[in-house]
């Protein structure tokens, strides 16, 4: 009877502490829905949350986030500050707007977060500015999502880390994707249209910083500057290169600039098409570079001094 | 009499031994969320993990996962021809979990595997997405997240390769070809690795090793596409692809013997290696096509080029 007794009390103390430790540790998927309530626990595929924040605090470091169906996740800005992968269900719409003046989303430093088919909006009834904003040194990579940012800036890489973007609309920003302090941006299969300031910017403006972008399968309609190195830091470097992209209706194509500050600025392009394009190359005492295999028809005369890199 | 009495107890027999062999074997078997391995794992009784639809499955059939789950707890040993698709809409997640691969390929299957996410658990991580030596393996519209020292997909052997829109990314290799397989990658990513995103591996001897990457991307991955032996022979073909933001673009080098290793560049761009946009080391061979974009590279190139011109 006695040991029977100490059994039931050791089962009953495991199944106490089991649920802790899944809980303090986290869960590995997360799940959010329409449907949801924050104040499931756990955020369970039976039970899941309704916003953001609530699966974000649910899931387990490394972790994932699976929005059900399609809804609205977010209130206000999402601070990011875990590793983790947020993504929308193949055939479902995962939102996230920006909103009251703040970004969408705001990821910290040291880490690496994947997002996945959502699209990233501006709430027109209480605007908010950027679409992601990445504050510290993280790994982001952005696949097969939407973003329209009027009012800012769609992905902003304010303090380096690695950006990968791919297959992914970014239209109607003020900007599209900013690079700066040390940042490295990998830009592929994505479209940038509506873009009345820069589509790609690397922002050298910051000293003792080196900004590079490469930017391939793309297309560029209608944007003021479809790739842009630019430095005001005397010791900033921006490098950007093209390929296998189109420009089109749009203002410049491939530009770079030094500021009176000074610094290193060099974008290139090569096997891409500029049609239509008012200045389809433009150097401003930085290097423009040309593989010489670019179809440029339809735009007009070129800026600076154009220099071919050629091929190897 | 006693011959139709006969004929209707064979008849019985039949009978009754039909639903049996169908139930056993089906030409596709159904998982779901809310499955139950208990199931005969049809489509109005599903079952849960893919062992039991595995168990369920005729040699040469079909696997449909009917909505979003994780759909395996272990190891999935494919022991059996078979295709394995999430239908379009859903996620078919298979995890690497408990220091073991996510899937293991017996030798001489031929698999197929569409629409499926293989990621490491991170409350219990598991080792490399999927291993195999020989037979025929497809994968189509896949998404591979393995952490940690592990490869996404491993052949080591004569085994035969074909990858098509998959995206790797966040781990150490992508695709690891050795022993002589064949591996054809093409309109795929691989982003945030820590070594080797393709890497043929010449360590076998007598054996001849042959993979293609067309129309892909390399983003921030240590080394983007590798032929490197000690031994056996390589055959390394890169066209229409971009390596951007990483340590080295692509590289063919022998660090032991003169094995045959011969690397083929064409239609590509190498941008930003904080190294070395293509590198060549020993005997081996590196020839472009003279039609790449090579810029912003510490070094664009470091050993000797050949040229292999066009046609």
């Amino acid at each position: 009877m006695k040991g029977t007794l100490i059994r039931f009390v050791l089962l009953l103390a495991a199944s106490l502490v089991a649920p802790l430790c899944a809980h303090a540790t986290g869960v590995f998927r997360a799940y959010l829905a329409s449907y949801g309530s924050d104040a499931n626990p756990g955020c369970s595929v039976s039970a899941p949350c309704r916003l953001l924040p609530a699966a974000l605090a649910a899931v387990a470091d490394g972790g994932e986030v699976w929005m059900l169906d399609s809804a609205n996740y977010n209130a206000g800005t999402v601070s990011v500050s875990k590793s983790v992968s947020v993504l929308a269900l193949p055939g479902q719409v995962g939102s996230i707007v920006a909103v009251a003046g703040g970004a969408a989303l705001n990821i910290g430093g040291g880490l690496n977060v994947v997002l996945r088919n959502l699209v990233i909006v501006n709430n027109a009834a209480n605007p908010g500015t950027d679409g992601i904003v990445v504050s510290g040194s993280s790994t982001v990579t952005v696949e097969q999502s939407v973003i329209s940012v009027p009012n800012g800036t769609a992905i902003s890489m304010a303090a380096g880390g690695v950006l990968s973007v791919d297959h992914t609309s970014i239209r109607d920003s003020n900007n599209g994707v900013r690079g700066a302090g040390n940042a490295v941006v990998d830009i592929s299969h994505t479209k940038f249209a509506n873009i009345p300031i820069y589509a790609v910017w690397l922002d050298g403006s910051t000293a003792s910083t080196t900004v590079k972008a490469g930017v391939t399968d793309s297309t560029f309609s209608n944007v003021h500057i479809a790739l842009f190195c630019w430095t005001q830091a005397g010791t900033a470097t921006t490098r950007g290169t093209m390929t296998r992209s189109t420009v089109s209706n749009s203002v410049y194509g491939v530009a770079s600039d030094v500021a009176a500050m000074g610094g290193i600025a060099e974008c290139s392009a090569g096997m891409s098409m500029l049609d239509g394009v008012d200045t389809p190359f433009q150097q401003s005492g930085g290097t423009t570079g040309t593989q010489g295999n670019n179809l440029v028809r339809n735009g007009g005369p070129n800026g600076g001094t154009l220099t071919n890199v050629g091929s190897m | 009499m006693k011959r139709f009495a006969g004929a209707a107890s064979l008849f019985a027999a039949a009978s009754l031994m039909l639903p049996l062999a169908a139930h056993a074997l089906s030409f596709r078997t159904y998982l779901a969320s809310y499955g139950n391995d208990g199931n005969p794992c049809t489509v109005a009784a599903p079952c849960r993990l893919i062992p039991a639809a595995l168990a369920q499955v005729l040699d040469g059939g079909e696997i449909w996962m009917l909505d979003s789950a994780n759909f395996n707890g272990g190891t999935v040993v494919i022991n059996k021809s078979v295709s394995i698709l999430a239908i379009p809409g859903q996620i078919g997640s298979i995890a690497a979990v408990g220091s073991v691969p996510a899937i293991v390929v017996s030798p001489g299957m031929t698999v197929l595997l569409r629409n499926v996410s293989i990621a490491t658990n991170a409350n219990n991580p598991g080792t490399d997405g999927i291993q195999m030596t020989t037979g025929s393996l497809v994968v189509e519209d896949s998404a591979f997240g393995i952490g940690g020292a592990a490869r996404a997909i491993d052949l080591t052997g004569l085994g035969s390769l074909a990858v098509t829109n998959v995206s790797f990314h966040d781990g150490t290799q992508g695709i690891h070809v050795a022993g002589g397989g064949t591996a054809t990658i093409a309109n795929s990513t691989f982003l945030n690795l820590t070594d080797v995103a393709v890497y043929a591996d010449g360590s076998v001897a007598s054996t001849t090793t042959e993979v293609s990457v067309s129309n892909c991307r390399f983003g921030s991955v240590n080394i983007g596409a590798l032929a490197s032996s000690a031994g056996g022979a390589l055959r390394l073909f890169v066209t229409g692809s971009s390596f951007s933001g990483g340590m080295y673009g692509i590289g063919s080098q022998v660090t032991a013997g003169s094995p045959v290793v011969v690397t083929t560049v064409g239609t590509s761009s190498i941008f930003n290696m904080s190294i070395a946009g293509m590198f060549q080391a020993g005997t081996a061979v590196l020839e472009t096509q003279n039609n790449n974009l090579v810029r912003g590279n510490a070094l664009n190139s470091s050993g000797t080029l050949a040229l292999s011109g066009s046609l």
